[in-house]
């Protein structure tokens, strides 16, 4: 966080919070995003490419991303609701479902299945960085809160963008503000 | 049927049978059912019929099941919803975020009724001059009433974003403006100054057309009289179009406190929880949380809210609102 403020409002790497600096329109000279927002750059003036996160000091990187289908195990029509996730799923529907998405079936999660519907990425592109991606990540569980969690986070965490802010203060306050929520 | 010619009917409907094919007449002496009185209410009720039906379906129906809603735990997600009774109301006595969020709300509106009212009374006493080009003047100032609020509202986002336009207009003199939605101090200001210009324009029309309806004679008068300018308008102006401040201040009072798209368009209720007024965190309650039953119960407390400032301006109309008794 420390190195967020500084790139911010030292450095000036970053744009800060509340400015808009559009990666596909040239304002900016990285972004992390969904490789489907790759056709935008179409008409790019500009060079690019589709790289992975530099690793760190304490290693890669990655970031969170969410994406899923599931069923409600509460919901009064469960069973249905997994029949129905069963046949959207089916490796004839995920085929088809891969021209929108990273398609759910492990068997069709290729670089080739992505660059179908991915024109301007290359097949290597998509392997090194996508595929390789998700084969290394983790399922990491949610809260069941997670919306009220995110919006305690984000509003706990707005004094941090102030050139003037003391990063360890602001960080403690969003720990005694999200505690509660964690204990439950 | 005007009212004299009903009157008319419904007194001699008392006394006489009516004429053979004007209605029902008696049978064997006694009086029919169908009074001239009770046919025309019958009338006046099917007349109104299909507007109290839409109110009562798609106003009162709702009225009445939020309070329901609010006794309740629902879960749309996994479709539970259980009767909690006043569980809800103990939640929002101990709701932590409730001050902030209602002296949010206050702030807003406070800041939103002063600056419109003022500010549509400033604009609609110059475009009551008549020189040139108060016409134009006068749709330039309307014309954001009728524009879309989302649009509206996106395009100041834009404009008031930290490398935005207004920031560029004041570097241009040599000011280095602030971060105007992300700053505590100024995002509240931003989003109330937003919203004033978007709707100052319908006010400013309506304190027009009162000032139009002031009589020039009490003017003259007053001005043979040695009254000033500043005594006519106190004297003269404000007594007269007080109804329509009545109106102006109700309307924006209410329509203040109702304010959603453009806290969620430009700021989320940030920084921290400063632009949180009481209906987006209603909002979050209940589309971001899923708390559906403290959503309602929040709704419960917004409409209680808005009915006593309503009833407080409407009582307090008889100190200050010229020809009302």
């Amino acid at each position: 966080m420390t190195f967020l403020h500084r790139a911010v409002f030292t450095d000036k790497a970053f744009p800060g919070p509340g400015t808009a600096a559009d990666f596909f329109a040239g304002d900016a000279a990285m972004t992390v995003t969904q490789i489907s927002r790759a056709s935008l750059l179409q008409d790019a003036t500009f060079g690019w490419d589709l790289v992975p996160l530099p690793s760190g000091p304490k290693g890669e990187y990655s970031v969170i991303g969410q994406a899923g289908l599931g069923v409600f195990k509460k919901s009064p029509n469960a069973a249905a609701a997994a029949d129905f996730l069963a046949f959207f799923t089916n490796p004839a529907n995920s085929a088809k479902l891969a021209a929108y998405f990273p398609p759910p079936r492990a068997s069709q999660l290729t670089a080739d299945t992505l660059a179908k519907s991915n024109p301007l990425l290359k097949p290597a592109q998509l392997q090194q960085v996508v595929i390789a991606g998700i084969e290394k990540g983790v399922v990491k569980p949610n809260h069941t809160g997670q919306a009220e969690l995110s919006q305690t986070v984000r509003a706990a965490l707005d004094p941090l963008w102030r050139p003037e802010a003391d990063v360890k203060a602001v960080l403690t306050g969003v720990c005694a503000k999200i505690k509660p929520m964690l204990g439950t | 049927m005007t009212p004299s010619a009903s009157k008319v009917a419904v007194t001699a409907g008392r006394v006489q049978p009516r004429p053979a094919g004007a209605g029902h007449p008696s049978v064997g002496g006694r009086r029919s059912f169908w009074t001239v009185r009770r046919r025309d209410n019958l009338v006046g009720y099917l007349l109104i019929a299909p507007q109290l039906l839409g109110s009562a379906l798609f106003v009162l129906l709702p009225l009445g099941l939020v309070f329901w809603y609010s006794m309740h735990e629902w879960n749309v997600l996994a479709g539970t919803f259980e009767f909690v009774g006043r569980e809800n109301y103990d939640r929002l006595l101990a709701d932590a975020n409730l001050r902030e969020v209602l002296g949010g709300t206050a702030l807003f509106s406070a800041g939103l009724v002063v600056l419109n009212l003022a500010l549509a009374l400033v604009l609609a006493i110059l475009l009551n001059q008549r020189l040139a080009g108060t016409t134009f003047f006068r749709t330039v100032f309307f014309s954001p009433v009728v524009v879309s609020l989302v649009a509206w509202t996106i395009v100041w986002q834009f404009l008031l974003q930290d490398d935005g336009g207004l920031n560029g207009l004041l570097g241009v003199a040599g000011i280095d403006g602030p971060n105007w939605l992300r700053g505590e101090g100024t995002a509240m200001t931003s989003v109330i100054v937003v919203q004033v210009l978007k709707n100052v324009g319908l006010n400013m029309v309506l304190f027009l057309a009162a000032l139009q309806g002031v009589p020039g004679q009490l003017y003259e008068a007053a001005e043979l009289d040695g009254a000033g300018a500043w005594t006519r308008f106190r004297r003269i102006t404000v007594p007269l179009i007080s109804p329509t401040i009545l109106l102006t201040s109700i309307i924006t009072v209410v329509g203040s406190l109702q304010v959603f798209a453009q806290i969620a368009v430009l700021t989320q209720g940030g920084p921290g929880m400063s632009t949180t007024v009481l209906v987006y965190y209603l909002y979050q309650q209940a589309f971001q949380f899923h708390h559906f039953g403290y959503g309602a119960t929040l709704s419960v407390l917004l409409f209680a809210i808005v009915a006593l400032l309503t009833v407080a301006q409407w009582r307090m109309r008889r100190k200050w609102v010229f020809n009302e008794t």
